[in-house]
Protein backbone atom coordinates (compact mmCIF):
# COMPACT_ATOMS: atom_id res chain seq x y z
CA UNK A 1 0.00 0.00 0.00
CA UNK A 2 1.55 3.57 -0.75
CA UNK A 3 2.17 5.62 2.10
CA UNK A 4 0.33 8.47 0.00
CA UNK A 5 -2.79 6.75 1.41
CA UNK A 6 -2.90 6.06 5.40
CA UNK A 7 -4.53 2.22 6.21
CA UNK A 8 -6.70 2.62 9.32
CA UNK A 9 -7.59 0.36 11.78
CA UNK A 10 -9.74 1.02 15.12
CA UNK A 11 -6.62 1.81 17.36
CA UNK A 12 -6.37 4.79 14.64
CA UNK A 13 -9.86 5.56 13.22
CA UNK A 14 -11.35 8.52 15.46
CA UNK A 15 -8.27 10.37 15.51
CA UNK A 16 -7.64 10.63 12.08
CA UNK A 17 -10.92 11.09 10.95
CA UNK A 18 -12.28 13.55 13.48
CA UNK A 19 -10.78 16.70 12.32
CA UNK A 20 -12.06 20.12 13.62
CA UNK A 21 -10.05 22.06 11.20
CA UNK A 22 -11.42 22.81 7.91
CA UNK A 23 -9.08 19.50 6.19
CA UNK A 24 -11.38 17.11 4.29
CA UNK A 25 -10.95 13.67 5.00
CA UNK A 26 -11.55 10.57 2.62
CA UNK A 27 -12.24 7.36 3.22
CA UNK A 28 -12.02 4.24 1.09
CA UNK A 29 -13.49 1.61 2.07
CA UNK A 30 -11.99 -1.65 0.24
CA UNK A 31 -11.08 -5.23 0.21
CA UNK A 32 -7.88 -6.92 -2.19
CA UNK A 33 -10.38 -9.26 -3.93
CA UNK A 34 -12.64 -6.01 -5.51
CA UNK A 35 -11.26 -5.02 -8.63
CA UNK A 36 -13.34 -1.89 -8.90
CA UNK A 37 -11.49 -0.97 -5.72
CA UNK A 38 -8.13 -1.45 -7.41
CA UNK A 39 -8.59 0.76 -10.08
CA UNK A 40 -9.49 3.44 -7.69
CA UNK A 41 -5.80 3.24 -6.28
CA UNK A 42 -4.06 5.34 -8.57
CA UNK A 43 -6.40 8.11 -9.01
CA UNK A 44 -6.53 8.49 -4.71
CA UNK A 45 -2.78 8.77 -4.58
CA UNK A 46 -2.86 11.13 -7.15
CA UNK A 47 -5.10 13.48 -5.68
CA UNK A 48 -3.08 12.85 -2.65
CA UNK A 49 0.27 13.96 -4.28
CA UNK A 50 -1.17 16.90 -6.15
CA UNK A 51 -3.22 18.28 -3.01
CA UNK A 52 -0.79 17.40 -0.15
CA UNK A 53 -1.79 18.58 3.26
CA UNK A 54 -5.15 19.62 1.70
CA UNK A 55 -6.80 16.61 1.98
CA UNK A 56 -6.48 13.25 3.75
CA UNK A 57 -6.73 10.43 2.11
CA UNK A 58 -7.28 7.15 3.78
CA UNK A 59 -7.99 3.16 3.76
CA UNK A 60 -10.03 0.92 5.50
CA UNK A 61 -9.27 -2.65 4.25
CA UNK A 62 -12.96 -4.05 4.92
CA UNK A 63 -11.72 -7.99 5.50
CA UNK A 64 -9.32 -6.73 7.45
CA UNK A 65 -10.97 -4.10 10.02
CA UNK A 66 -14.77 -5.60 9.99
CA UNK A 67 -16.02 -4.29 12.97
CA UNK A 68 -15.09 -0.63 11.47
CA UNK A 69 -16.96 -1.97 8.44
CA UNK A 70 -19.66 -3.39 10.40
CA UNK A 71 -20.10 0.01 12.27
CA UNK A 72 -19.85 1.89 9.18
CA UNK A 73 -22.85 0.47 7.65
CA UNK A 74 -20.65 -0.66 4.81
CA UNK A 75 -22.56 -2.63 2.16
CA UNK A 76 -21.08 -2.58 -0.93
CA UNK A 77 -17.45 -1.78 -1.71
CA UNK A 78 -16.07 0.43 -2.99
CA UNK A 79 -17.35 3.41 -0.79
CA UNK A 80 -16.02 6.10 0.26
CA UNK A 81 -17.14 8.67 3.28
CA UNK A 82 -15.75 11.80 3.04
CA UNK A 83 -15.63 13.80 6.25
CA UNK A 84 -15.12 17.57 7.25
CA UNK A 85 -15.25 19.19 10.62
CA UNK A 86 -16.12 15.36 11.81
CA UNK A 87 -19.11 15.09 10.19
CA UNK A 88 -19.92 12.95 7.16
CA UNK A 89 -20.28 15.36 4.26
CA UNK A 90 -20.64 12.50 0.72
CA UNK A 91 -21.17 8.98 0.68
CA UNK A 92 -19.62 8.15 -2.63
CA UNK A 93 -21.12 3.92 -3.85
CA UNK A 94 -19.04 2.61 -6.66
CA UNK A 95 -16.10 3.24 -8.98
CA UNK A 96 -15.45 7.34 -8.99
CA UNK A 97 -14.63 9.44 -12.00
CA UNK A 98 -11.46 11.74 -10.73
CA UNK A 99 -12.80 14.41 -12.41
CA UNK A 100 -15.85 14.02 -10.14
CA UNK A 101 -14.01 13.63 -7.05
CA UNK A 102 -11.36 16.44 -7.47
CA UNK A 103 -14.39 18.59 -8.31
CA UNK A 104 -16.21 17.82 -5.12
CA UNK A 105 -13.11 18.34 -3.00
CA UNK A 106 -12.67 22.04 -4.83
CA UNK A 107 -15.82 22.45 -3.67
CA UNK A 108 -15.27 21.21 -0.23
CA UNK A 109 -12.38 23.55 0.06
CA UNK A 110 -13.79 26.48 -1.35
CA UNK A 111 -16.74 26.11 1.35
CA UNK A 112 -14.41 25.52 4.45
CA UNK A 113 -12.48 29.07 2.77
CA UNK B 1 -47.70 -0.41 19.74
CA UNK B 2 -45.00 2.44 19.75
CA UNK B 3 -42.00 2.01 17.40
CA UNK B 4 -40.83 5.63 17.80
CA UNK B 5 -36.79 5.43 18.77
CA UNK B 6 -37.18 7.58 21.88
CA UNK B 7 -39.59 5.63 23.75
CA UNK B 8 -38.11 2.20 22.93
CA UNK B 9 -34.44 3.79 24.08
CA UNK B 10 -36.00 4.56 27.10
CA UNK B 11 -37.71 1.27 27.76
CA UNK B 12 -34.30 -0.54 26.85
CA UNK B 13 -32.92 1.55 29.81
CA UNK B 14 -35.57 0.50 31.87
CA UNK B 15 -35.07 -2.93 31.02
CA UNK B 16 -38.23 -3.44 30.08
CA UNK B 17 -38.88 -7.41 29.84
CA UNK B 18 -41.50 -7.11 27.15
CA UNK B 19 -39.38 -4.87 24.76
CA UNK B 20 -37.74 -7.51 22.64
CA UNK B 21 -41.08 -8.57 21.17
CA UNK B 22 -42.17 -4.97 20.14
CA UNK B 23 -38.64 -4.57 18.68
CA UNK B 24 -38.91 -7.53 16.83
CA UNK B 25 -42.13 -6.34 15.25
CA UNK B 26 -41.09 -3.09 14.61
CA UNK B 27 -38.23 -3.73 12.96
CA UNK B 28 -38.07 -6.90 11.75
CA UNK B 29 -39.02 -6.15 8.17
CA UNK B 30 -36.52 -3.35 7.39
CA UNK B 31 -34.21 -5.90 8.79
CA UNK B 32 -35.14 -8.61 6.19
CA UNK B 33 -34.60 -6.44 3.55
CA UNK B 34 -31.71 -4.72 4.49
CA UNK B 35 -29.89 -8.13 5.51
CA UNK B 36 -31.42 -10.20 2.25
CA UNK B 37 -28.80 -7.37 0.29
CA UNK B 38 -26.15 -7.73 2.63
CA UNK B 39 -26.23 -11.60 3.27
CA UNK B 40 -26.68 -12.66 -0.35
CA UNK B 41 -29.90 -14.68 -0.07
CA UNK B 42 -33.03 -15.13 2.01
CA UNK B 43 -31.98 -18.18 4.36
CA UNK B 44 -29.07 -16.51 5.23
CA UNK B 45 -30.73 -13.37 6.00
CA UNK B 46 -33.37 -15.05 7.99
CA UNK B 47 -30.79 -16.67 10.05
CA UNK B 48 -29.00 -13.04 10.88
CA UNK B 49 -32.23 -11.51 11.78
CA UNK B 50 -32.64 -14.33 14.11
CA UNK B 51 -29.87 -14.27 15.56
CA UNK B 52 -29.77 -10.56 16.20
CA UNK B 53 -32.60 -10.72 18.42
CA UNK B 54 -31.52 -14.19 20.55
CA UNK B 55 -28.37 -11.40 20.53
CA UNK B 56 -30.50 -8.49 21.97
CA UNK B 57 -32.21 -10.91 24.26
CA UNK B 58 -29.01 -11.60 25.48
CA UNK B 59 -27.48 -8.52 25.82
CA UNK B 60 -30.20 -5.85 26.19
CA UNK B 61 -29.36 -5.66 29.60
CA UNK B 62 -26.26 -4.19 28.68
CA UNK B 63 -27.47 -1.66 26.28
CA UNK B 64 -26.36 1.56 27.31
CA UNK B 65 -28.66 3.91 24.74
CA UNK B 66 -25.31 5.06 22.71
CA UNK B 67 -26.16 3.86 19.52
CA UNK B 68 -30.23 3.35 18.22
CA UNK B 69 -32.12 0.43 19.06
CA UNK B 70 -32.40 0.14 15.08
CA UNK B 71 -29.16 0.53 14.23
CA UNK B 72 -27.74 -1.59 17.65
CA UNK B 73 -29.91 -4.66 15.96
CA UNK B 74 -28.93 -3.71 12.63
CA UNK B 75 -24.89 -4.17 13.35
CA UNK B 76 -25.86 -7.36 15.49
CA UNK B 77 -27.19 -8.77 12.51
CA UNK B 78 -24.85 -7.47 10.11
CA UNK B 79 -22.42 -9.26 12.41
CA UNK B 80 -24.38 -12.82 11.83
CA UNK B 81 -23.83 -12.21 7.99
CA UNK B 82 -20.07 -11.53 7.98
CA UNK B 83 -19.25 -14.35 10.35
CA UNK B 84 -21.35 -17.18 7.95
CA UNK B 85 -19.96 -15.56 5.17
CA UNK B 86 -16.64 -16.39 6.38
CA UNK B 87 -18.05 -20.38 7.48
CA UNK B 88 -18.17 -19.72 11.41
CA UNK B 89 -21.41 -21.17 13.02
CA UNK B 90 -23.59 -18.26 14.01
CA UNK B 91 -24.00 -18.30 17.77
CA UNK B 92 -25.02 -14.96 19.68
CA UNK B 93 -22.44 -15.35 22.03
CA UNK B 94 -20.07 -14.18 19.21
CA UNK B 95 -21.51 -10.70 19.13
CA UNK B 96 -19.95 -9.91 22.61
CA UNK B 97 -16.99 -8.58 21.37
CA UNK B 98 -18.71 -6.34 19.03
CA UNK B 99 -20.71 -4.64 21.15
CA UNK B 100 -17.56 -3.69 23.42
CA UNK B 101 -17.18 -1.53 21.02
CA UNK B 102 -19.46 0.72 21.91
CA UNK B 103 -19.86 4.71 19.91
CA UNK B 104 -17.53 5.31 17.26
CA UNK B 105 -16.65 7.88 15.06
CA UNK B 106 -17.47 4.70 12.46
CA UNK B 107 -20.69 4.13 13.73
CA UNK B 108 -21.46 7.71 13.45
CA UNK B 109 -20.73 8.05 10.18
CA UNK B 110 -22.40 4.89 9.59
CA UNK B 111 -25.40 6.38 10.78
CA UNK B 112 -24.96 9.66 8.74
CA UNK B 113 -24.52 7.71 5.43
CA UNK B 114 -27.72 5.17 6.38
CA UNK B 115 -29.66 8.70 6.32
CA UNK B 116 -28.01 10.37 3.43
CA UNK B 117 -28.94 7.03 1.25
CA UNK B 118 -32.41 6.79 2.18
CA UNK B 119 -32.79 10.35 1.35
CA UNK B 120 -31.25 10.20 -1.91
CA UNK B 121 -33.38 7.18 -2.37
CA UNK B 122 -36.74 8.82 -2.06
CA UNK B 123 -37.23 10.37 -5.49
CA UNK B 124 -37.32 6.65 -6.92
CA UNK B 125 -39.27 5.51 -3.90
CA UNK B 126 -42.08 8.36 -4.96
CA UNK B 127 -41.72 7.24 -8.42
CA UNK B 128 -41.68 3.37 -8.03
CA UNK B 129 -45.02 3.39 -5.60
CA UNK B 130 -46.99 6.08 -8.58
CA UNK B 131 -45.81 2.66 -10.83
CA UNK B 132 -48.86 -0.06 -11.55
CA UNK B 133 -48.71 -2.73 -8.91
CA UNK B 134 -47.66 -5.37 -11.95
CA UNK B 135 -45.44 -2.90 -13.51
CA UNK B 136 -43.16 -2.38 -9.96
CA UNK B 137 -43.39 -5.93 -9.83
CA UNK B 138 -41.61 -6.95 -13.24
CA UNK B 139 -39.45 -3.87 -12.86
CA UNK B 140 -38.13 -5.17 -9.59
CA UNK B 141 -37.96 -9.21 -10.65
CA UNK B 142 -36.07 -8.25 -13.82
CA UNK B 143 -33.90 -5.11 -12.36
CA UNK B 144 -34.09 -6.33 -8.22
CA UNK B 145 -33.17 -9.64 -8.10
CA UNK B 146 -32.18 -9.88 -11.14
CA UNK B 147 -34.50 -12.64 -12.70
CA UNK B 148 -34.45 -13.73 -16.17
CA UNK B 149 -37.13 -12.81 -18.74
CA UNK B 150 -38.72 -15.74 -18.26
CA UNK B 151 -38.43 -16.26 -15.17
CA UNK B 152 -39.82 -13.05 -13.75
CA UNK B 153 -42.72 -13.88 -16.91
CA UNK B 154 -43.79 -17.26 -14.66
CA UNK B 155 -43.70 -15.67 -11.70
CA UNK B 156 -46.34 -13.36 -12.75
CA UNK B 157 -48.44 -15.25 -15.09
CA UNK B 158 -47.78 -13.25 -18.10
CA UNK B 159 -46.23 -13.21 -21.42
CA UNK B 160 -42.51 -12.92 -22.07
CA UNK B 161 -43.38 -10.43 -25.04
CA UNK B 162 -46.01 -8.41 -22.28
CA UNK B 163 -43.08 -8.69 -19.67
CA UNK B 164 -40.46 -7.20 -21.72
CA UNK B 165 -43.21 -4.44 -22.98
CA UNK B 166 -44.01 -3.19 -19.55
CA UNK B 167 -40.46 -3.82 -18.63
CA UNK B 168 -39.37 -1.39 -21.75
CA UNK B 169 -41.82 1.38 -20.64
CA UNK B 170 -41.05 1.19 -17.02
CA UNK B 171 -37.52 1.70 -17.48
CA UNK B 172 -38.35 4.53 -19.92
CA UNK B 173 -40.29 6.56 -17.76
CA UNK B 174 -38.05 5.91 -14.75
CA UNK B 175 -35.23 7.41 -16.76
CA UNK B 176 -37.42 10.54 -18.31
CA UNK B 177 -38.92 11.23 -13.94
CA UNK B 178 -35.31 10.40 -12.39
CA UNK B 179 -33.27 12.81 -15.16
CA UNK B 180 -30.75 9.74 -15.91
Amino acid sequence: MSKLLKDLTEATFDQTVDRKDDVPVIIDYWAPWCAPCRFMTPVLEKLAKELGDEVIICKVNVDEERRIAEMAQIRAIPTMHIVQHGKLVDVLVGLQDEQALRQRLAQLRKAAA
Amino acid sequence: MDCDPAVLRQRALDKDPDLIEDLFACFQQDLLRFMRQRCGNVVDAQDAVQDAFEAGVRYLEGYRGDASLKNWLYRLAASACSRMRRGQKNDPGLHEPLLESGASMAEALGQQAEAMLAARMLPLREVLSALTPTDRAVLLLRDGEGLSTTEAAQELGISEAALKSRLQRTRAMLRAKLGE
